[in-house]
């Protein structure tokens, strides 16, 4: 049993961050007890646990302000074993390069710090706004398989 | 007086001067103090912005509105951006959180710096063009005690919203122990 927190943030209840976070919950489920957590509809804390997976966009080339908020407010108290992060770029991933990649380098280094987890892994889609709508299905698609993964080598 | 009445009042010390300054602070104490400071010298042209648990999130229709022809529905957002427009320098007083620039801070970037004001996307290629290309600097000045993460903030202010400037604009950054440098650079510019 692999016990998962799905920490995700979007204005809209019907965008494309919405979708992904649907999917990887229920793939999650799969594998044991979940917690969803949707930002800007509840803002509960997250509770600890094995895995703590965020879903987000990147704007500005990091994470939006509410989660940057919700991240604040996290308690110390709180641990995971991992932080897995799934985020969507409009520009490619040559811009977010020359960024500096915040919202990844966050993750990696201050979240997975304060939560005291060993490993991080990040999944992202770039150019989403060039790309077409089989191009959006199938990140879908790869980012259930990554989280599948992940809780799978959580599990063992 | 109304906060918007306010902020419309600061936004005529702005236009029509030369080498004005947008001011955006995260609400803490030391950026406030540091702005009162600048406030006090009685330099012409300054625009203080203290960003608060208000600027924070982007509501469901504001998010709607950014991808259409009026992008930015918060009226003092509106006024922030004019103000933004007339200006020559646009400078962050920031104590760094443990995750970098601070939410507020985030949140005022997010829903002030929208299409039309900070950017504009070419149609035919979804390529981003500045909009803010009548800045000649971009400032950040760390506030805080050390104890957050600068660099997070500095890449966010330096490399992000430096991408909305001109190419040749000057970036500036003063750490905690450079306050009066920083201080003495925004009474001068």
């Amino acid at each position: 049993m692999v016990r998962t927190t799905l920490w995700w943030c979007h204005p809209l209840a019907d965008s494309y961050t919405a979708a992904i976070a649907h999917h990887l919950s229920e793939i999650a489920r799969s594998h044991g007890p979940i917690e969803t957590i949707d930002l800007y509809r509840n803002d509960a804390m997250p509770t600890g646990g094995d895995a703590l997976v965020l879903i987000h966009p990147t704007w500005w080339s990091a994470e939006p302000a509410a989660l940057l908020q919700g991240m604040e407010r996290l308690p110390a108290s709180v641990s995971y074993r991992c932080v897995m992060t799934f985020s969507t770029h409009g520009s490619p991933r040559w811009v977010n390069l020359a960024e500096g990649r915040n919202a990844r380098r966050n993750a990696r280094r201050n979240l997975t710090a304060h939560v005291g987890a060993r490993r991080h892994k990040w999944v992202a889609l770039y150019a989403m706004d060039r790309i077409d709508d089989d191009a959006r299905r199938r990140h879908v698609d790869a980012a259930g398989r990554a989280l599948s993964r992940e809780l799978r080598r959580l599990r063992h | 007086m109304m906060l918007a009445d306010s902020v419309r009042a600061q936004r005529t010390t702005v236009v029509g001067v030369t080498d004005a300054i947008v001011l955006v602070t995260d609400g803490s104490t030391p950026a406030r103090i540091f702005a009162e400071r600048i406030t006090a010298t009685g330099r012409k042209g300054l625009y203080v912005v203290h960003a608060d648990e208000r600027t924070i999130v982007m509501s469901s229709q504001e998010r709607l509105a950014y991808d259409s022809d009026e992008p930015v529905l918060d009226p003092i957002a509106l006024l922030d951006g004019v103000a933004l427009r007339a200006v020559s320098t646009l400078a962050f007083a920031i104590a760094p959180t443990p995750f970098g620039l601070p939410s507020s801070v985030k949140g005022w970037i997010d829903r002030t710096l929208a299409p039309g004001l900070a950017f504009k996307l070419d149609e035919r290629t979804q390529r981003m063009r500045p909009g803010l290309v009548h800045l000649d600097r971009l400032v950040g000045i760390d506030v805080g005690d050390s104890t957050g993460d600068s660099r997070g903030a500095r890449r966010i202010i330096g490399r992000a919203v430096r991408v909305a400037c001109r190419p040749t604009i000057r970036v500036k950054w003063f750490g905690p122990r450079r306050l009066g440098a920083a201080h003495d650079g925004l009474c001068q510019w």
